[in-house]
Formats: C-alpha cells, sequence, structure tokens
C-alpha cells in the first residue's frame, strides 16, 4: 500500500495530461486540441471495433436502424421481387390432423399449385428426408418439373444435416441424404440449398452464411450454398448458377477436417460478394415482419406491370382444402414454409419472433435488395467524426458545463440518425453509435479538463 | 364506423387494370350460411368458404347470430358480423413508413418496464443456428409418446455445458411438475413423477443458460402399440424378449414412441447389457429400421 502511494500515480496521471492538454486560449486552439482527443477516442474505438462493448453497440444500432424500417416500402431504384409465402399455420396443422411430418400429397398440391403461379423461384423449406408411404404424387411432380421444357421456375430444397460426434476431432456437421434425391432425376431446375444462419449468443438470428461446410455421408466434404444465395443466383437466367456452382467448388476443402480458404468476390446478379466471412456484410437486412400492428398493412409495389403486395402469406389450408390461387405476377419468389408451433420453427430476430420460412424470405429480400450490407470508406468515416467533433468543440466554446454537454449530444443525434436512417435504405450503413461514443467519451474528457481548470489544477 | 377501421390489403384497384387483386377469401361462416350472401358487381353470389374476395365485394349478414370470416394475405382473419352489414371490401390499412417507425419508438420509450416483458414470449429450438455444437435431444425431433402413471423418467442429451437442469412443465397450466438441477451428466434419471395423461414441455438448460424444449404426450398405457408377433416372443427368454420389444416400439410410428422405449431399454440395461447399446444407439437419433440416417 505505501509503495503504490509513493508512486503517485493519480498526481502523475493529471501532470501529463496538463502537459499535452494545456488549457486553450483561443478558439483554434480550443478545436485543434479538441479534434486531437476526438480523433484519439475514435481510432482508438475503432481499433478495438472486435472488443464486446463497440460490438454490441453496433448490433444493437443497426438492429435499431432495421426497428425503424420494418415492414416500410422497398428503397425506390432497387431491384425487388414480391414474396408469397405458403404458410403451413396452425389451423392448416390442425385441418390436416395434426401430422408428424407435413402430408406429401399436401405438399405436392402446394408446390403444383406455387407453380401455376410461375415463379422464378420456388423454395420448398420443408424438411424431406425420409420416405413415406405417400411420396408418388410429390415423386412424379417433382420428376416432371425436373424433365420439362416448359416453365423456368427454380425450384430449391432443403439439405438436411446432423451433428455427429467424433473423439477426435469434436462434433461435425453431416449432410443428409434425401429420398428425393434418388428418386428425382438431377436437374438444372432443381438445387439443394442450406437454411442454415447464425445464432448469435442473445438468442437472435442476425447473419446469414454464404454456405454451409459439412460432411457427405461418403466422408468428402461439401459446401452447400445457403438457399438465398441460390435463388438470387436462379432469378435471371444469366449463368449466376454456374458462377455460383464454380466459385463454391473453388474453395471447397480438400479433406473434412480442412478448413475452407476463400477469397475475392462473386458477382451475383447486380451485387458484388465477398467469399470472406464478414459480421456485417452478412447482417440480414430484416424489413418484412411476421405480425403487423393494428392498422398496418403490407407495401403494394408495381411488378411486371400488375400491382401487387411485397409480401402475401397464403395459409396452406386454402390451397389444399379450398383450392384458392393467389393472384400473383409471374416471376415472384414463392416459399412453402411452416409456422404451426409444433414445428418448431419459430425464432427470434431483431424484428421480433418469424418463423424460419421468413427469415428465409428477409435474407433473399435483403440481397435482392441491396447484396451485402456495406460500410462507407474508413476515410468518410473519419471525416464524419472529424466534422462531428468540431461541431461539438464549437457547442462547447459556446455553452461551457452540462448545457454544451446536452445541446453537442442532441445535436450529434439529430444530424447523424437521420443521415445513417438514409443512407440504410441504400444499404449502407453510417456507423452513428460509434461516432457518438466518441463524442461522449469526449465530453467526460473535457468535463474533467474544465474541473481541474476550475479547481486551479 | 368500425367498417372503415377495418383492416384489409391494400388493393389500388382501378377498373382499367388488367391484373386483378383477390384481397381475402372466405375462411368461414359461424351460424346460418343461408343467412348470408355476397354482392359482386351487383349480382347476388352464395358465401361459401375459400371464395376469393375483390374490392369492392359486399357481404351482407342478416343472421343477427352468423359470423363470416374473412382471410386475408396479411395474416389476418377478420371477424364479419351483422353489424357490420353491408360491409364493403374496400378497406385501406396504412404501410408502415421510417417516421412513424420512429414515432412508436418513441412512444414505446414510455411505456411501463412490466409491459414491455409481458409482451415478449417465444418458441425457439436450434436447426436454424449451426454455430456451435448446440445442446441437443437427437432423438426427439417430433412431439413424443410417454405412458401416463407415476414414474422416473431418463433423459438424455447432448452437446452444451454442465451443470445442467431439467424441468417439466404442464402445459396446459404452466405448472412445473418436475426440476432437477446441478446435472452433471448428459443424462439424468428423475426422481418419481407422475405423469397424468396430457402435454409436457421438457425444458434443459446448460451452464450458459442455452435451452432445449420439446414436447413430450403422455398417453394412456393402454394406447401402446403391441409387438406384431407378440406370441413368438413368449418363446424367447425374458430379457431378450423385452429388448426386442423395446427395440421394435423404439422404431414404430416414425420413432414417436423412442422416448417410451428408452425408459424400457434403461430399466432392462441394469440386468441386460445388450439393451444399453441398443439405448446408446437410440439416444443419438438413429432409427433401428434405418442405418443410413445414423
Amino acid at each position: 500500500m505505501t509503495f503504490i502511494s509513493s508512486l503517485n500515480i493519480g498526481t502523475r496521471f493529471h501532470a501529463l495530461l496538463d502537459r499535452l492538454f494545456p488549457p486553450p486560449k483561443t478558439v483554434w486552439q480550443h478545436l485543434r486540441q479538441n479534434l486531437f482527443i476526438g480523433m484519439f477516442v475514435v481510432i482508438l474505438l475503432m481499433l478495438f471495433q472486435g472488443s464486446d462493448f463497440v460490438r454490441n453497440n453496433r448490433e444493437k444500432s443497426i438492429d435499431w436502424l432495421m426497428r425503424m424500417h420494418s415492414g416500410v416500402m422497398v428503397t425506390e431504384g432497387k431491384d425487388f421481387r414480391p414474396f408469397v409465402f405458403y404458410d403451413i399455420d396452425e389451423k392448416s396443422y390442425e385441418s390436416w390432423g395434426e401430422p408428424f411430418f407435413v402430408p406429401r400429397p399436401k405438399l405436392a398440391k402446394l408446390i403444383d399449385t406455387a407453380l401455376l403461379q410461375s415463379p422464378a423461384v420456388l423454395v420448398v423449406d420443408v424438411e424431406l428426408l425420409r420416405h413415406s408411404s405417400d411420396d408418388d404424387e410429390l415423386i412424379q411432380l417433382l420428376r416432371q418439373h425436373a424433365i420439362s421444357l416448359k416453365g423456368t421456375t427454380t425450384i430449391v430444397l432443403l439439405k438436411g444435416f446432423k451433428w455427429k460426434e467424433n473423439p477426435d476431432r469434436g462434433n461435425y456437421l453431416a449432410t443428409r441424404k434425401s429420398f428425393l434425391e434418388e428418386a428425382v432425376p438431377v436437374s438444372e431446375k432443381q438445387a439443394w440449398g442450406s437454411p442454415l444462419f447464425e445464432r448469435d449468443p442473445d438468442g437472435k438470428i442476425r447473419r446469414w452464411k454464404l454456405w454451409q461446410q459439412a460432411c457427405a455421408p461418403s466422408g468428402s466434404p461439401v459446401l452447400v450454398p445457403a438457399i438465398q444465395l441460390l435463388a438470387l443466383s436462379s432469378l435471371a437466367n444469366n449463368g449466376d448458377r454456374q458462377k455460383l456452382d464454380q466459385a463454391i467448388s473453388g474453395v471447397t476443402p480438400h479433406s473434412c477436417t480442412d478448413e475452407p480458404s476463400p477469397r475475392g468476390t462473386i458477382e451475383i446478379g447486380q451485387h458484388k460478394f465477398s467469399m470472406i466471412a464478414d459480421p456485417f456484410g452478412q447482417r440480414i437486412l430484416y424489413s418484412l415482419p411476421w405480425k403487423l400492428d393494428e392498422g398496418e398493412t403490407r407495401p403494394e409495389v408495381s411488378f411486371n406491370g400488375a400491382q401487387t403486395r411485397l409480401l402475401s402469406i397464403i395459409p396452406a389450408h386454402a390451397i389444399t382444402e379450398g383450392g384458392l390461387r393467389p393472384s400473383v405476377p409471374a416471376g415472384h419468389i414463392a416459399i412453402i414454409g411452416a409456422s404451426y408451433e409444433d414445428a418448431r420453427d419459430i425464432h427470434v430476430t431483431p424484428l421480433g419472433v418469424m418463423p424460419g420460412s421468413l427469415i428465409l424470405v428477409n435474407a433473399m429480400h435483403s440481397l435482392v435488395q441491396h447484396g451485402q450490407l456495406n460500410t462507407p470508406p474508413i476515410w468518410l468515416q473519419l471525416m464524419t467524426a472529424a466534422v462531428l467533433l468540431v461541431a461539438v468543440s464549437l457547442i462547447f466554446i459556446k455553452f461551457p458545463s452540462m448545457t454544451g454537454a446536452i445541446v453537442s449530444f442532441v445535436t450529434v443525434t439529430l444530424l447523424l440518425v437521420p443521415l445513417s436512417m438514409y443512407f440504410f435504405r441504400y444499404g449502407v450503413w453510417l456507423d452513428f453509435a460509434l461516432p457518438l461514443t466518441a463524442v461522449k467519451v469526449f465530453q467526460i474528457i473535457m468535463e474533467y479538463h474544465r474541473n481541474r481548470k476550475n479547481r486551479g489544477a | 364506423m368500425r367498417l372503415t377501421h377495418l383492416l384489409f390489403l391494400v388493393c389500388a384497384i382501378a377498373a382499367t387494370e388488367a391484373f386483378s387483386q383477390d384481397i381475402g377469401w372466405i375462411e368461414g361462416i359461424e351460424g346460418e350460411a343461408s343467412t348470408t350472401k355476397l354482392v359482386r358487381q351487383g349480382q347476388n353470389e352464395n358465401i361459401k368458404p375459400y371464395v376469393p374476395l375483390r374490392a369492392g365485394d359486399q357481404i351482407v349478414i342478416s343472421g343477427q347470430k352468423t359470423v363470416v370470416l374473412v382471410g386475408t394475405p396479411e395474416g389476418k382473419t377478420q371477424r364479419i358480423t351483422a353489424a357490420q352489414s353491408p360491409f364493403t371490401i374496400l378497406s385501406v390499412g396504412n404501410t408502415p413508413t421510417v417516421s412513424g417507425n420512429v414515432l412508436k419508438w418513441a412512444s414505446g420509450l414510455f411505456v411501463g418496464e412490466s409491459k414491455k416483458n409481458a409482451s415478449q414470449s417465444m418458441s425457439a429450438m436450434s436447426t436454424r443456428g449451426a454455430k456451435s455444437s448446440p445442446l441437443t435431444v437427437p432423438y426427439l425431433s417430433k412431439r413424443f409418446l410417454l405412458l401416463a402413471g407415476k414414474r422416473a423418467l431418463y433423459l438424455s442429451w447432448s452437446g452444451g455445458e454442465p451443470p445442467y437442469r431439467v424441468r417439466l412443465l404442464r402445459q396446459a397450466d404452466g405448472r412445473e411438475i418436475l426440476a432437477v438441477g446441478e446435472i452433471k451428466e448428459a443424462s439424468v434419471v428423475t426422481p418419481g413423477v407422475d405423469l397424468v395423461e396430457g402435454d409436457y414441455l421438457l425444458e434443459i438448460v446448460d451452464a450458459s443458460q442455452t435451452s432445449y424444449e420439446d414436447l413430450l404426450r403422455t398417453v394412456a398405457p393402454n394406447r401402446q402399440p403391441i409387438f406384431p408377433e407378440s406370441q413368438s416372443l413368449s418363446q424367447l427368454p425374458e430379457n431378450t424378449a423385452l429388448l426386442l420389444s423395446a427395440s421394435w416400439l423404439g422404431s414404430t410410428e416414425n420413432g414417436r414412441w423412442v422416448i417410451e422405449a428408452m425408459q424400457q431399454l434403461h430399466s432392462l440395461s441394469a440386468s441386460f447389457p445388450a439393451a444399453r447399446s441398443v439405448l446408446q444407439r437410440l439416444e443419438k437419433g438413429a432409427s433401428i429400421d434405418s442405418e443410413s440416417s445414423d
């Protein structure tokens, strides 16, 4: 204790601060000093952006921006597709007698109806691993679709995975073979995709994955592309699918124990995707909530010369029992999935809970509209922070003490948040959490400095 | 007056538009269907389930106790009563806007904490998340059946971090009927618990608070399927017969009796080691009749 006291750490620290930042006399000195301190804080925060504190703030700020854009109209000038979600809801499940898995004749009816509306892509978000006694109709339908020259719809089916134990290398994911893989001929119009997303420690699903690495039953490694990436590459008949297949086979490791070595980018549709996992680039920009509030409706869009909803949710029983056919223009994206409770496919997202199929819809919508979430170049981020710090310094000079702190924080928030919201509509994330944190830290330093000065230290 | 506020899908329909958008359908009729009619372009039509509805259609209900249910592609169901008759389908709702969302968020800041918490309910599982080896119960993937009665339960799982906590809650009233904590292994034999017929929520929580939830249903003992050639079993040694019967039970009816089969195999494994190896296979999610799935 005596030894620590003898070091006079506090006194030495104050002396260092005083030497580095002597009390400024002119406005220019004020600005120069404040800018130096502020930029130091910004750079420090940027260096530690992987830390829990900075990362959580950034995640929360993106979550907040998404909530503010929940259910709104598509961004003008950006590509989009209307979606139809054929929902095996609670009522459908009950009317089908609460079966243990989706009855294959019912699924065949749903697929058939969906195909009649000529979607560009039909995602079948239903597990189809095991053979049942009622598969004939489904197999027949998929066979016909595979070999038929008519129609351009790509059907994306759900690849099954399971965890396997291995005492030497720990648990690993293995692919599971569906009975359909043998029963239906291989076709370019059908593909198997990974439905897996990353779940954050708080239980929310925020990110998609370009592919899922797994081990095939034969022991060879496979990278199964994400359903949303397959859907995007199937929208235009321009060789994007082949490009995606080539890119994925190019990074597939030689053995199940090796990690893939992705590099570069891949161009699909109007967007470029980095092959390297990026925690922010792979954020799903959710904008389509499951449940709407009282008085709200889904946005309407004009697509292929017709007015339609951006998202229509049709209960499966209305198709299978009522023969209903949704009115939606050709070229939309359709998905068949389940929201009934026993399917256990309800997940937490930044827009609240939603069925897994709606997560896929959001991921596809997000990719079609914006591709990967972009961040502005680093120089622009630093410049934004510098401008804000100058503004805050001027406010501090004009309104010293607490008033300055409040006025500056409110001003920065009012300037930065709307700007950030504007850019967010275009898939660009202007990080407002980082400059705000920098300004806050800067204010604390200023306050400390002023207190020292007032005490005559 | 509520008519004008009723939420229906936007239709933005113009008579000149080539593409006519349905904005709902008849989901069902409660009461007398004969007291209802659909007026479309001046023509009367019968109301029957799943008839598509377009903008301008009118639903007329004369029966005081009759209700017409209208489904919409918003995922909502609207109840139309005689008091709202004639109900015209043309209501336009509001598409959310960024400014509206900001206002909603700002007003939400003043909502009491208790109300915020009350609105957060979820059911979750982990088939979409593949970040790390999850806490899972490989043999459970659907609603599973157990025989009712007072009994100890053998439960096992994989993944997650010990210590684990296991709870069983009665789904009807949420009452906790079993809770075992500080479990160091990935399995437990619970104390005896009185399982009356009904649905139960099984919850397993690990040290990092990751939880696994699943539904179990207990049924009367006479619901247990009977081994098809039970007479041939009587000619076998008792343990072998029990092993065969339990193994068969674990794979019958798409494996929904697996947890009951595991109870029987676990009891048997103390005196008959062969039962242990079958039990281990079932625990890993293997199906007796489908080796390829393992």
